[in-house]
């Protein structure tokens, strides 16, 4: 800096004073009784620990005899501290450390440690490199705020039902416009909806996916090499909990696990699309029986 | 013709001048001069045109490109509108098979599970419009058909597995 | 241009070069063996292919990145002090990550790609752990790219007075002040060095930050990101780690193709100022890559990225390539294999600019984000620009050296297999771009896989080109003359 000496010693000294408040700051707020702030509020008390830890590490670091920089050491440490420091922000724990002042001001101690050497350690290595450390610190930690922790809740288009969001409504004269008659018709009209014709084709031709012509009621080989009969459950199973399936001639995990969702738990008590879509299945099949059918009628209740 | 068919034959252009200018210089190599004050001369003279004339050019490009964002402020994107919902997941997308013609519509465009893309292709396999499908966000993508027919939503941000077996047809207008 | 009196930063060049070409080669073939699928040459399952697509665009950014590291640190190191073993730790723990990335891809099948987009990485059909070994594997590399750009932005501080020396700042406000009191600016590949070490640190440091967020939750499922927040991070990490790549392959053009032109580039204020501006565009430029998150992203951003990657342009042209125009006009240059190389190289950078000028403009961008327009500009760029960069470089290291010289004809082969090779392999991006062709596709939608025929060939005339060119390479290298001396004593002119 080219500024005077007094000045110099006064910023030196304001570095100190400020940081330090900081820093103590920053710890006392552990043993402190008051609540949960947010976690992007959280985010950036940790960016001002920071902030008061690089501030007094720049000083300690001037202080440093010149015979000890440009280490290698300093680099490496300049690089791994910001790791651990990031490490010791972990948000799911921010409550249960909110309920646990010792762990908490040992959290908090770790974070200033770990900011103070990587400014430090940069500042050690090259005069000059410690303010830029001290920024880029600072706004990580901050910008941490932004998303880390903290994450927007689900659409509300996601929790509208399939038949509100493929509403024919808006006209057109496709197939899927027809009120289906039957559980089996509705059933095509939910498995078009939902895609599942990309991977499971219905001419007996395998794709990504197993056909679903003749795929009820016959034997299916099992990558282990067991076979097993294609009754309903086993393709109730299939679509609610497809990683817990594996057919010969197929990678394993490929067919995604969201239709389970989509078609049961307490929204679909009823499970009504599922038995729909399988009704669909059986109804391209020539060995469909009872024991490959749901337990409900092929027909639509009103 | 499609707009990304023009967007190629300028870029075909662009490539084919300044190819030429490449070999000019090299083939300049041929009558080397020993003095260089000269050339330094005209070339920084010929520099300072060149740095005018591409400042000049990219900052009206950008001028005249911002009446074509797709962007809606707030207020149209209230406005009256048909609103479309569409869910992107791995891997299909659930959306109605049909939407009016000459209507203004919004696609609200969200995700179920990870990134997707939600790209409209009109019956020539033109790519007509697009946004992106992110998990706890809406994008509102506003488009008016003017043409009926079938047209292909595709998915244009990798996804997984299926990625490339991700598409929807849907109609547009008395098909 | 290279001394022979320094066998240890030599050394670590080599390694640092010899490595990353070994992985490039090694990752050309992975998307070979890509884009014979798409034509429909090749079998492979869906799964296979995004496995190789991940080790692919993972593998090329980290080779070329290893090579430009080399490089330019070579290259400084001739003008300021840099520690060997330091260099060295560097490359080995992103050596470490990149077997990390390899052992999750190809045992783990993760096929979550380089740009890790979250939710995706935790929402695939590969196993659990291998996300954790991808992750851990980024997390190395990054480490290693933080150390040698802070090694890099250390030297160059100490060497030039801090930021304000390296900036060149009193050479630009105060050059009367400057010149009296005997100092002179850094010399031209000094500015690479303190903008790669700048905007590295800049970005590895978000890199870190979001790679320890997905770490996180990878331990700890309940942890919440936002993908929005993660998208950004992503992309400006990313984008500048692979933008970056280039303008430290600039550091080759000031100091090798002025040794092919038997001419000098010497730093100037309007090239000072150019470096400037490079340094800030490279950092604002990857808004552009959120265009099409119409709503989700502020609209002022996207303003922002579309004036800041027009804006881009203007240093890359005016400065650098009018430069190396201006050194090559009317000079002696023989055009050995390296020349031509190097040469060539700049056209790439200027037509991957070109493509991707018309991609950063936003109504474009609806008809071309996503197609194979990007992959277009970006091979065109990595593969017309730094490759091309650094095989110029390697080629007047080595016959500079050589008692041999590569005969006329040889030339001309290796160079049109080469070039002409690229070119219809990259045609073949731009026109699946601009018929709507998405990327990533495992398998080619409308028109079919008659584009990725053509392009396949091309790419196998290009390999073809470029193993000519390893063997001349090779033959050159067996006749080496160690006290030959390197750098022309009779340098006269002065360009910047």
């Amino acid at each position: 800096m080219k500024a005077s000496n007094s000045t110099s010693r006064m910023i030196t000294g304001g570095m100190v004073v400020v940081g330090t408040i900081l820093i103590f700051g920053g710890s006392a707020a552990t043993l402190s009784p008051l609540g949960m702030t947010s976690i992007p509020v959280h985010h950036l008390l940790h960016a001002a620990m920071t902030l008061g830890a690089g501030m007094v590490a720049i000083v300690l670091a001037a202080r440093l005899p010149v015979k000890y920089s440009e280490r290698s050491v300093w680099v490496v440490s300049a690089v791994l501290a910001p790791i651990f420091g990031l490490l010791l922000m972990w948000p799911s724990e921010y409550a249960y450390l909110m309920d646990h002042h010792g762990l908490h001001l040992l959290d908090h101690v770790g974070i200033i440690a770990f900011s103070g050497l990587a400014v430090f350690a940069a500042q050690a290595y090259v005069r000059g490199l410690g303010w830029p450390m001290l920024v880029m610190m600072v706004a990580m930690n901050a910008a941490a705020a932004g998303g880390f922790g903290v994450a927007p809740a689900p659409s509300a288009l996601l929790s509208l039902p399939l038949s509100t969001v493929t509403a024919e409504n808006m006209g057109g004269t496709s197939v899927l416009a027809t009120a289906p008659t039957s559980l089996h018709a509705l059933g095509e009209q939910v498995s078009q909806n939902m895609g599942c014709g990309a991977c499971h084709r219905v001419d007996g031709t395998k794709g990504i996916g197993p056909t679903w012509k003749n795929l009820a009621g016959y034997p299916q080989k099992l990558a282990d090499g067991t076979t097993e009969v294609a009754n309903y459950q086993f393709l109730r199973d299939a679509i609610l909990h497809p990683e817990h399936l594996q057919l010969e001639g197929f990678p394993p995990n490929r067919m995604p696990t969201t239709y389970g969702a989509m078609l049961s738990g307490p929204a679909h008590s009823d499970e009504h699309e599922l038995n729909a879509i399988i009704w669909y299945i059986n109804s391209l099949s020539d060995l469909s029986t009872p024991a490959s059918q749901p337990p409900v009628p092929d027909a639509i209740k009103k | 013709m499609a707009a990304a068919s023009k967007l190629l034959l300028m870029f075909l252009f662009l490539t084919a001048g300044i190819g030429s200018v490449f070999l000019a210089v090299v083939l300049s190599t041929r009558h080397p001069v020993e003095d260089q004050t000269e050339i330094h001369h005209r070339g920084y003279a010929i520099r300072w045109k060149w740095f005018l004339f591409v400042t000049l050019f990219l900052l009206s490009a950008f001028v005249s490109t911002l009446p074509f964002f797709p962007y809606l402020p707030s207020v149209t994107a209230q406005g009256p509108a048909l609103r479309v919902p569409v869910i992107a997941q791995q891997f299909t997308f659930i959306m109605p098979s049909h939407v009016p013609l000459q209507q203004r519509i919004v696609f609200e465009v969200t995700s179920r599970d990870v990134n997707h893309n939600f790209g409209i292709y009109n019956s020539k396999g033109e790519l007509i419009a697009q946004t992106q499908a992110m998990p706890g966000y809406v994008n509102d993508l506003e488009v008016t058909f003017r043409k009926s027919g079938r047209y292909t939503v595709r998915c244009l941000e990798y996804c997984g597995v299926g990625h490339a077996l991700m598409e929807k047809e849907f109609t547009v207008g008395g098909y | 241009m290279v001394s022979t009196s320094d066998p240890v930063g030599r050394s670590v060049m080599k390694l640092y070069l010899a490595s990353g070409l070994v992985v490039a080669i090694l990752m050309m073939l992975v998307g070979l063996a890509m884009r014979m699928s798409q034509a429909q040459w090749l079998s492979m399952p869906p799964e296979i292919f995004y496995e190789l697509l991940t080790l692919h665009g993972a593998g090329m950014i980290i080779a070329l990145l290893i090579c430009a590291m080399g490089g330019l640190w070579f290259l400084m190191r001739r003008r300021i002090t840099l520690s060997a073993p330091l260099a060295v730790a560097a490359w080995a723990l992103i050596i470490l990550g990149v077997v990390g990335v390899v052992i999750s891809a190809v045992f783990g099948n993760y096929a979550g790609l380089y740009t890790f987009l979250y939710p995706l990485p935790f929402m695939g059909n590969w196993h659990g752990w291998a996300t954790g070994v991808f992750l851990i594997g980024m997390m190395l590399i990054n480490t290693g790219w933080m150390i040698w750009c802070f090694q890099m932005l250390g030297a160059v501080f100490r060497a030039y007075g801090g930021l304000r020396g390296a900036m060149g700042w009193n050479f630009v406000w105060r050059p009367k002040k400057f010149a009296a009191a005997g100092h002179k600016p850094p010399p031209p590949e000094a500015f690479p060095a303190l903008v790669a070490g700048v905007d590295g640190l800049l970005t590895g440091m978000a890199g870190m930050l979001l790679g320890i967020a997905l770490l996180v939750r990878w331990i700890d499922p309940r942890v919440l990101i936002d993908p929005l927040w993660a998208k950004n991070f992503t992309y400006f990490y990313m984008h500048a780690i692979a933008n970056l790549i280039i303008y430290m392959l600039a550091a080759f053009i000031y100091v090798g193709l002025s040794y092919a032109t038997k001419r000098e580039y010497h730093t100037s204020k309007v090239f000072v100022i150019g470096w400037w501006s490079s340094l800030v565009f490279i950092l604002t430029n990857y808004f552009h890559h959120l265009y099409m998150d119409v709503s989700a992203q502020p609209q002022i951003l996207q303003y922002f990225g579309e004036l800041s990657s027009y804006l881009t342009a203007i240093p890359v042209t005016a400065v650098t390539v009018f430069g190396a125009l201006m050194l090559v006009w009317r000079s002696r240059t023989r055009w050995t294999l390296g020349a031509v190389f190097m040469y060539s190289g700049l056209i790439g950078w200027v037509v991957g600019g070109v493509g991707a000028e018309i991609d950063a403009s936003v109504p474009f961008n609806v008809h071309l984000h996503n197609t194979l327009w990007v992959p277009a500009h970006f091979h065109t760029y990595l593969l017309g620009g730094c490759l091309l960069f650094i095989l110029g470089w390697v080629f007047l290291l080595l016959e500079s050296r050589s008692e041999h010289s590569t005969s006329k004809l040889v030339r001309w082969l290796i160079f049109t297999l080469s070039f002409g090779g690229m070119m219809v392999f990259l045609s073949g991006f731009y026109f699946g771009g601009a018929t709507g062709v998405p990327r990533r596709y495992a398998t080619q939608p409308p028109p079919g896989p008659l584009i990725a025929q053509f392009a396949t060939i091309g790419a196998i005339i290009m390999l073809v080109g470029f193993t000519l060119a390893f063997f001349e390479g090779l033959r050159l290298r067996s006749n080496f003359s160690a006290d030959r001396m390197l750098w022309p004593q009779d340098l006269k002119d002065k360009v910047s």
